[in-house]
């Protein structure tokens, strides 16, 4: 059951990642062309295969680029985060102590925080845009990354073949990076993954609050609050862009469930 | 025991303290400035504006503006909103009652839809239904709440016309009970619906975990009925966890009150915090970023005690 | 004694596991446990015992995998038998707890950590015996003081956590011998605790036989526990029965190679009373239950093994003499030495 869900998740980001890098080069529209005259097109009319927008842009070509925007920055974000949480996480989990006390008391306090307060707060930094949202998201993912990495790390730390890797006098730099680390690289992959699909949210929230991607460039956060305003003449421009959040998330939420399986499959089993 | 709540309540005055510096840093920080309002009306001059922001206390390294705001925290002076003049406790208790009725509602909701689901699982492992639940479950999670939102308000509002897409009574008219659920089901439901998965995924999981239990052999054994296993054992034993999740919700619930409000127009303190964000009106995000920091501590000592009391086995260490 | 009060015939569990091959982990498993009989199994881990004992209490994971055979007769007072491997669940809840009932090897972890003691002990009484909750708890302090807890008044509102483990135990068999079962299964009851606790444990369960006359499976790895209290053994090797014989004919002249290998560090039975002596660990692993060698399951490890003889065929299991039983073709040559 795992198993079919992680490869249905595949699936699905595979052939959406597919299509929001082929497609926009085959279709005749620019994202941000306007067309008067063709305004709230329903879907299936004519060449706007999923219609148009308030002021004629063709809403496929919109969401397969802002879809590909979200990707790039979930992916970015992930990177990111996944690099700052092995870094702190893999120090604390082998130091252990105060910095580890520290670290936790920070993590603990980001928490306090209602995510989307921080998200928002942070975003007022930076120049809205890409960029900046990366950024933000990675501050905020990084934590969980860091806990996993800590748990992990300290977990090994006790187990024989650490011991005796730090008995024959090897540097903390070799056995934090050539013993423990790889040790985990399950545990991180599943956190990471996880990690896009969260910062895909992330990005959909801050733009649809008005402080991520600004128009006119699209993203599917945007998208639902430019959408927000014409639900009357066309609730379609607010139902597609979610079912794209929706496919992108899931296939990758899939992903993660299915891979700590593989990764735990004493946890697996029991969830 | 007196030992770890002293510990707890040490660790807990260092959490504050650095909420309020990385939130006093964080906002005062941004580029913006809260005077642009004044700045744009006709005939401000400099010197206007300087005493203005004189009087809001922005003339003064950044340091001594914290310490003065700290010592007014401490002793029930959060300020007054650089919008209206009003104190910050004021407005924030203006605007709690609406919020706290959402999500308390919201919470209601997802606790009892997201058990049962959870509970109905774990007893089904395997089965179809289980593996329904789980889908669902991933897939509330996996859409922003907002679109539900959007979708519910462009199916039930506009096209069916039920119920209202926003507000939380009807604009001018008196106040009646009947009129003020119909402004609540919408956005309650939309809130319920995060949480209500991971309660469900959460419940899911700690139930499935007591069954695998030796104690539950036990009772089997024992020839008591599934309905006496099911209630005195198992869900006695899950309800432990689940009373965690209760306390770690709140930071959760406001996230998503904070865009709940946003969709539905709803009068409560997350809308509150992102026109203060907005406006730059630092004395009322602060003072929304404090409470809510406040507030989601208690909730996890809270979750403690509600804790120690319901395990005999922190009970028993304490004697 | 009329006849025994459980017959097991041809006991057959089988796990099917989602993709992989099924475990046969008991194959075809028959004993008869009289009454106020005490019969112990016995055999090196994962040959079957416990998912014997929770066979016959219905008390296997219930899902679609589980596949059990057989036949278990069980047989109350002044009653006409019954299988219980063909009860039905509610049936089977009226058995369990009051006419057979089970103790478990771990007692830090078979009790509920949040219901008191008395609360444990008071449900099995009020469900089984119509008690009202006033006297089930009055009844659970008097269980409590009969397993030789002191205080029994305040026991009952304790919680687990609040006992050591030779305390849980004696708990554990309060609420098994609560409402004065004909059968107790006691599944490794002494491994996990301490050696002098152990002993105290096997006194108790002895002394309580010989109060209350009910019989007892007792499923151990210890052979000095088993010449204590048995007066019979079964052997099991990966899920079968390859031996059952009197405890003194067991102990004294086993037929099996596998038997006489377990018991041959202690070779008698009052040398073994003497010594108490665990199971001798015996070279070679037990097989996998998913590929069994063909034959005499034991062959690969046995050091009478006669190729084309022991790997052609399983064995039955057959008479050597009156109530002494072997799976063995070549039981006789061996035993003329
Ligand atoms: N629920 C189960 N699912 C699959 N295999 C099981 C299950 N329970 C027991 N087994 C297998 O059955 C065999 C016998 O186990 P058991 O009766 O517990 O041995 P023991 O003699 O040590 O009590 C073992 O190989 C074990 O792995
Ligand atoms: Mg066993």
């Amino acid at each position: 059951m795992k198993i079919r869900t992680a490869s249905t998740g595949m699936v699905m980001v595979v052939v959406l990642a597919f299509a929001c890098v082929v497609l926009p080069l085959l279709l005749p529209f620019d994202p941000l062309e306007i067309d008067l005259h063709h305004r709230f097109l329903p879907p299936l009319s004519g060449s706007h295969v999923l219609g148009t927008d308030e002021i004629g842009r063709d809403t496929l070509v919109r969401l397969l680029v802002g879809a590909r925007t979200s990707l790039l920055i979930g992916l970015s974000a992930m990177a990111l985060s996944t690099l700052t949480g092995c870094l702190t996480g893999g120090l604390t989990g082998f130091y252990g102590g105060w910095t580890r006390r520290v670290l936790m008391r920070i993590v603990d306090s980001v928490l306090c925080f209602p995510t989307i307060f921080l998200l928002l707060t942070l975003a007022s930094f930076g120049q809205p845009g890409a960029l900046t949202i990366v950024g933000i998201v990675s501050l905020v993912a990084w934590m969980e990354v860091s806990r996993v990495v800590d748990g992990q790390v300290r977990a090994l730390r006790g187990r024989e073949f650490v011991v005796a890797v730090e008995a024959m006098g090897a540097s903390a730099a070799h056995m934090l990076l050539r013993e423990l680390l790889p040790n985990i690289t399950g545990a991180i992959i599943v956190v990471s993954t996880l990690n896009v699909a969260r910062a895909i949210l992330m990005e959909a929230y801050v733009s649809y609050l008005g402080n991520g991607i600004q128009p006119p460039q699209p993203s599917l956060g945007a998208m639902l609050n430019d959408a927000q305003e014409y639900l009357r003449p066309d609730p379609w421009l607010a139902i597609l862009p979610g079912l794209v959040i929706a496919v992108a998330v899931i296939g990758l939420n899939f992903i993660g469930d299915g891979l700590r399986v593989a990764v735990d499959p004493r946890q697996g089993r029991r969830a | 025991m007196t030992d770890t709540f002293v510990s707890r309540l040490a660790r807990m005055v260092v959490t504050l303290a650095i909420v309020s510096v990385t939130g006093f840093l964080l906002l005062h920080l941004a580029p913006g400035d809260p005077l642009a309002q004044f700045a744009l009306s006709p005939g401000m001059t400099e010197t206007q504006l300087g005493m203005i922001r004189h009087q809001m206390g922005l003339d003064v390294p950044l340091p001594v503006q914290y310490l003065v705001w700290v010592k007014g925290l401490l002793f029930g002076d959060w300020g007054r909103s650089f919008r209206d003049h009003q104190p910050v406790l004021t407005i924030i208790f203006g605007h709690l009652g609406a919020t706290l009725e959402l999500a308390g509602t919201a919470s209601l909701l997802a606790t009892w839809a997201g058990a049962s689901m959870g509970v109905y699982g774990a007893f089904r492992q395997g089965s179809r239904g289980d593996t329904m639940m789980t889908i669902l479950s991933v897939v509330l999670l996996s859409i922003p709440t907002f679109w539900f939102g959007l979708v519910f308000i462009s199916l039930f509002s506009v096209r069916l016309g039920w119920l209202p897409s926003g507000n939380i009574h009807t604009v001018g008219g008196a106040f009646s009970p009947g009129d003020y659920l119909r402004h609540l089901f919408l956005p309650a439901i939309v809130l319920a619906l995060g949480s209500t998965a991971i309660w469900s995924r959460y419940t899911r999981n700690a139930v499935a975990e007591v069954l695998g239990q030796d104690y539950i052999r036990t009772a089997r054994a024992k020839g008591l009925s599934p309905r006496r296993i099911r209630y005195r054992h198992v869900l006695r034993n899950a309800l432990l966890p689940m009373i965690t999740l209760a306390g770690l919700q709140f930071p959760t619930l406001l996230s998503g009150a904070l865009v709940t409000e946003t969709v539905f127009t709803w009068p409560g303190i997350g809308r509150l915090f992102l026109d203060s964000l907005e406006y730059r009106d630092y004395p009322v995000a602060m003072g929304i970023l404090m409470f809510s920091a406040v507030l989601a501590t208690f909730g996890s000592i809270l979750t403690d005690a509600l804790y120690a009391v319901a395990d005999p086995r922190l009970r028993v260490s304490r004697q | 004694m009329s006849g025994p009060i459980l017959s097991v015939r041809k006991l057959a569990v089988t796990f099917a596991q989602g993709g992989g091959p099924d475990i046969p982990a008991v194959e075809g498993a028959s004993f008869d446990v009289g009454a106020g009989e005490t019969v112990a199994i016995v055999g090196e881990s994962s040959s079957g015992k416990s998912v014997t004992a929770m066979a016959l209490l219905g008390l296997l994971p219930a899902g679609a995998g589980t596949v059990v055979s057989g036949q278990a007769l069980f047989r109350r007072d002044g009653e006409n038998a019954v299988d219980l491997l063909a009860l039905p669940d509610r049936a089977m809840r009226a058995i369990r707890g009051r006419d057979i009932s089970m103790v478990f090897q771990d007692p830090m972890t078979s009790l509920n950590p949040v219901l008191t003691i008395g609360e444990q002990i008071a449900e099995v009484l009020m469900t089984h015996d119509g008690l009202t909750r006033r006297q089930a708890q009055a009844m659970a302090i008097e269980m409590l003081a009969r397993v030789g807890l002191r205080d029994p008044g305040q026991i009952v509102a304790h919680y687990p956590g609040q006992l050591s483990g030779g305390m849980r135990q004696r708990v554990m068999i309060a609420i098994a011998l609560a409402c004065r079962p004909r059968l107790l299964i006691a599944d490794e009851p002494t491994t996990a605790l301490d050696v002098t606790v152990q002993a105290q444990i096997l006194a108790l369960l002895r002394g309580l036989q010989a109060e209350m006359g009910m019989a007892i499976i007792f499923i151990t790895h210890n052979i000095g526990v088993v010449a204590q209290v048995a007066d019979r053994i079964v052997v099991m090797y990966s899920g079968q029965v390859v031996e059952n014989a009197p405890v003194r004919d067991a102990l004294d002249s086993p037929l099996m190679p596998y038997s006489r290998v377990l018991f041959r560090t202690v070779p008698t039975y009052d040398a073994v009373l003497a010594r108490r002596q665990r199971l001798p660990t015996i070279p070679g692993h037990v097989p996998d239950p998913r590929h069994r060698p063909q034959g005499c399951t034991f062959h690969p490890r046995c050091a009478h093994f006669r190729p084309g003889v022991c790997d052609g065929f399983r064995p039955s299991l057959e008479s050597a003499r009156s109530g002494h039983e072997v799976r063995c073709v070549r039981w006789e040559e061996i035993a003329r030495g």
